[in-house]
């Protein structure tokens, strides 16, 4: 069976990632056709098709989770292990009026 | 019955009255139903060793305040100020918890701000009145509570007066209210880091909602949720104990249960949690609406499903200035006396109350709005 | 006149959406990843372990921040558990950070538990047994004093200061002269090094008498010894010349709980294919003796286990042994008898609260080093006990040196690099992807003895299936059975 995956819609993270795990039950080939990914193996009957789109779909999910926040994890986890290295901005305002005005050159 | 204790005077002066005296009450003598107290002490802007006198009827000449009501609650080695014509308590030597007030200033706006603050700078005042008070006290106070406005805005004087106060009386333990907000600057940290007793000092600080937005309404202050979680991590890596403080009113029952749970995830480190009832008094009042619970079923669940899950894990946890009656009987072991004797106050039926020596009574200015069931039979 | 102006806008009340921070670029997500529950609802699991179990197509509506379609109670609970934030600078980073390490503490120590193989000898010979069964008068099986004084000088020049020092074998008591030479020279070099030591002597309790345990009781030992279960399974498994481990183990135990007192004394069971079919027997015994725990531990595919069939078993197998286990548990505590199974107990501690818990397989950066040094009988030292175990089947691999060396050296080994690498499940295949990433470990040892290498294919890793299906059960439990979160949490914090 082949699975014909829009380029537009599923990206290759997210389908090699769903690859991995089935692996180990089937011999799966995955190639490129125009604007599509293929997904072919040949143990796939219709049960396992619809597995293979519910666990890709949800390995999209994480991947669109990933690079929306891969950056913030890059800074907690630096910050965690070197908190020395990397300092953050303070968050927002803290003076009361009178220090206000003290800022303000009065 | 209204227990409460006289803090202030006013009185008329003479000319030559002093313009910030600072003393120590060296004797308290009554006749004929008058009063007349000696203080010994000093004028903080002329640095003059003198005498003041405080009289209930006439004065004296020199420095004195005269025609004064309500001088029966000063003690001897009680420390009073006096400014102009207003005499104010410093320290009392018989209350089981005495204020530090550092400053009126304050950086947030509470909705139920029980000490409105004002945007005028008294830091160097009290500063200079607690600096020589330290030098007067004779014993050990039992307790301190620096409260104010918000104490860090002392800056660096705050550390001078704990570590002075601390030398002084090794043993004792300070309670600072603080909202905690300028706790998540580096450079509070950094003045912080010079007390050098801080296992004596407990920050005291309220954490309102899980939720920032919730937070910062009831604080008025935009980002305070973020700053206040923050500066409760930094306090206590400095190795200060850090108590959580809730006041329950209805913006902060809906989602206690979930507080609690977020204090429990984030704030594993935590000394004490607290549970306070509402003091119906400064922003209180105009703020009435928004704060007095109307939904008492649902907040006392929240407040025993919060109670039970703080407990399970260990946590220190204490309830406040609610009465007993308006506690479930499941959660009254977690129930304290008052920390501020002078709040306190009873309703006349409250003496019919078989428990009420257990009873932490309400604020004296919640008196009016409180409804009171005595327990009758033997609990 | 600017005072004025200042105060008067600071001091003027303002309603709840003035602190508003969601913009018109909607909510922005946090690291977190999710897992779909068999009754359909979604398991979020944030960064930092925190949890959340949310409705069908939540997870799918967070991404495509369609924050309508979420109510304003899930809003604040997915705040609240650091899932997303309104604003679109995070301003949480810090917090965040102290919530992180907090969950990787493991990181920044050195080991704590020090584990020295005293003898080899042995006149058990138990089917799973991973030790080179060697008989009882060969001596030259037993640590050299010398050497033995070697380990201990490293064991405390090592940076903790709290230190586990645990004796194993073969069966430990059979070099009884030996363990009380160890520990004195330890007392008095860890006093002088200011360091505070626990000791353990793991035994299967045939040797035991009232002098060593007068003994124990003394240095304020810990006794751990084999319990297996009932006595037909017991003595199956732990095969010894007279067929009778399980009586040995049975006075052994009673001795023990009359010198040095219930509170010092534990037990560990094996498993093998016959114990799989046992579980309710198994914990009845644990019962039956007292215990209030067990630890429902598969067997590691090491030394004689791999050669012994009836130590060969499937990971399916051992996942329903352990379901049955659990659920008659949990049916005991729901009973009122508190009772807990260990392995649960150390993955809940990971879930409910902010910590870690210091269980080497359950680390990662992986335990080794981190965790746990093993110095054995002929003065090779190796990161594991399973590192071990692969050497007597002449695989050498996480040996990082011996006696001889110093720290230098034998941290210089380039082994802990790669497992440096094959020791973090962050970035791994397969992990990187996991929901249950936060609570679980990577296992280089395991990996490169089963597959060949150190980093492993997850689908066919019997660690990552055993984990997996441990940590789905424990979270089906609490999502469809009411009290089984109240039963969990006792187990976790009445420590």
């Amino acid at each position: 069976m082949v699975v014909l995956l829009q380029k537009s819609v599923y990206k290759l993270e997210a389908i090699r990632n769903t690859i991995y795990w089935f692996s180990k039950n089937f011999e799966i080939l995955l190639s490129e056709d125009g604007d599509f990914f293929e997904v072919t193996s040949d143990e796939f009957n219709d049960s396992d098709r619809k597995e293979f789109i519910k666990s890709l779909n949800d390995f999209s999910l994480r991947e669109q989770i990933n690079i929306e926040t891969k950056d913030v994890k890059n800074l907690v986890v630096s910050k965690a292990f070197y908190p020395e290295l990397i300092k953050f901005k303070d968050i927002g305002e803290f003076d009361d009026p009178i220090n206000i005005l003290k800022r303000n050159g009065n | 019955m209204n227990e409460e204790i006289k803090l202030s005077w006013k009185g008329k002066t003479h000319l030559s009255s002093s313009e910030l005296f600072v003393g120590r009450v060296l004797s308290k003598k009554t006749k004929n139903q008058e009063i007349s107290i000696i203080l010994e002490g000093k004028d903080l802007k002329t640095n003059k060793f003198e005498l003041f006198y405080l009289n209930s009827a006439d004065g004296v000449e020199g420095n004195s305040l005269y025609d004064i009501k309500g001088l029966n609650d000063i003690e001897v080695n009680d420390v009073i100020s006096i400014k102009k014509f207003k005499a104010r308590s410093v320290y009392r030597t018989k209350s089981n918890n005495n204020f530090i007030f550092a400053t009126i200033r304050c950086n947030s706006n509470c909705l139920m701000c029980s000490q409105p603050p004002l945007d005028v700078d008294d830091t160097l005042e009290n500063y200079l009145i607690w600096d020589y008070t330290i030098d007067l006290l004779v014993d050990s106070p039992k307790h301190l509570t620096i409260t104010g406005g918000e104490p860090t805005l002392l800056g660096e004087k705050l550390v001078f007066l704990i570590n002075k106060i601390l030398a002084k009386f090794p043993d004792l333990l300070i309670t600072i209210l603080s909202n905690g907000r300028m706790l998540a600057l580096e450079s509070t940290i950094e003045t912080l880091s010079f007390v050098e007793s801080r296992k004596n000092v407990v920050f005291a600080i309220p954490l309102y909602s899980d939720v920032y937005k919730v937070h910062d309404h009831i604080v008025q202050a935009k980002d305070a949720f973020h700053q206040t979680c923050l500066g409760i991590h930094k306090i206590s890596t400095l190795g200060f104990p850090v108590e959580v403080r809730v006041v329950l009113h209805k913006l902060s029952n809906p989602r206690l249960l979930s507080l609690s749970k977020f204090i429990h995830k984030n704030f594993p480190f935590i000394y004490h949690v607290t549970f306070m009832g509402l003091e119906i008094i400064g922003y209180t009042k105009a703020n009435k609406s928004e704060l007095i619970e109307e939904n008492t079923v649902m907040a006392e669940e929240n407040l025993l499903a919060s109670l039970k899950f703080l407990a399970s894990w260990k946590y220190n946890v204490s309830i406040y200035n609610t009465p007993l009656c308006h506690i479930p009987e499941s959660l009254w072991s977690y129930a304290k006396q008052s920390i501020s004797d002078w709040k306190n106050s009873f309703k006349p039926e409250c003496d019919k109350c078989l428990i009420k020596k257990d009873c932490s009574g309400f604020f004296t200015w919640n008196i009016k709005y409180a409804e009171v069931k005595p327990f009758l039979e033997k609990v | 006149m600017e005072i004025n102006a200042i105060r008067k806008e600071f001091r003027k009340f303002q309603n709840i959406q003035h602190y508003n921070d969601l913009t018109s670029n909607g909510i922005n997500l946090l690291p977190f990843n999710f897992k779909r529950l068999n009754s359909g609802r979604e398991l979020i699991i944030s960064m930092f372990g925190d949890y959340l179990i949310v409705p069908d197509g939540t997870v799918h509506n967070l991404v495509k921040k369609n924050i309508d379609k979420i109510t304003e109670s899930l809003h604040y609970d997915l705040l609240s558990n650091h899932i997303i934030s309104d604003s679109d600078n995070i301003k949480s980073l810090e917090l965040l950070a102290n919530r992180y390490r907090a969950k990787k503490t493991n990181a920044f120590n050195f080991a704590q538990l020090h584990i020295f193989v005293i003898t080899l000898r042995c006149e058990h010979t138990c089917q799973y047994c991973q030790v080179s069964r060697v008989s009882q008068n060969k001596e030259k099986f037993d640590f050299s004093h010398l050497n033995l004084f070697k380990g201990i000088n490293l064991m405390l020049a090592s940076p903790e200061n709290d230190i586990t020092m645990e004796f194993q074998g073969g069966e430990a008591l059979l070099a009884f002269d030996l363990i009380k030479d160890a520990i004195s020279y330890t007392k008095e070099k860890a006093r002088l090094a200011n360091k505070r030591i626990n000791y353990v002597i793991c035994t299967n309790l045939a040797p035991i008498n009232s002098e060593i345990l007068e003994y124990c009781k003394l240095e304020k030992i810990l006794v751990s010894c084999s319990l297996d279960g009932h006595e037909e399974l017991h003595n199956e498994n732990r095969k010894r010349p007279g067929r009778n481990s399980y009586s040995l183990v049975e006075k052994g135990l009673n001795l023990s709980f009359d010198i040095v007192g219930r509170e010092n004394v534990s037990a560990l069971m094996t498993t093998t294919t016959l114990s799989l079919e046992h579980p309710i027997k198994i914990i009845d015994e644990y019962r039956k003796f007292g215990f209030n725990s067990v630890f429902l531990r598969p067997i590691s595919p090491y030394g004689f286990a791999t050669k012994n069939k009836n130590s060969n078993y499937q990971t399916d197998e051992f996942i329903k042994f352990y379901s049955k286990g659990l659920d008659y548990i949990l049916e005991l505590n729901r009973q009122g008898e508190y009772f807990k199974e260990t392995y649960t107990s150390i993955l809940l501690k990971k879930i409910l609260t902010a910590f870690s818990e210091n269980y080497v397989d359950l680390m990662s950066p992986s335990g080794l080093v981190n965790s746990v040094i093993v110095y054995d009988y002929d003065g090779k030292i190796f990161l594991s006990d399973e590192a071990r175990m692969l050497a007597q089947m002449k695989d050498f691999t996480f040996q990082i040196g011996t006696v001889n060396d110093n720290w230098e050296t034998l941290l210089a080994n380039p082994i802990i690099e790669k497992i440096g690498d094959a020791g973090v499940n962050d970035y791994m295949a397969g992990c990187s992807t996991c929901a249950y990433n936060i609570y679980c470990g990577a296992d280089p040892v395991l990996h490169h003895a089963t597959q060949g290498d150190m980093y492993g294919f997850r689908p066919d890793s019997s660690f990552c299936q055993r984990n997996m299906s441990v940590l789905d059960i424990i979270f089906d439990k609490i999502d469809t059975e009411s009290d089984a979160l109240e039963i969990f949490k006792s187990w976790v914090n009445n420590e």
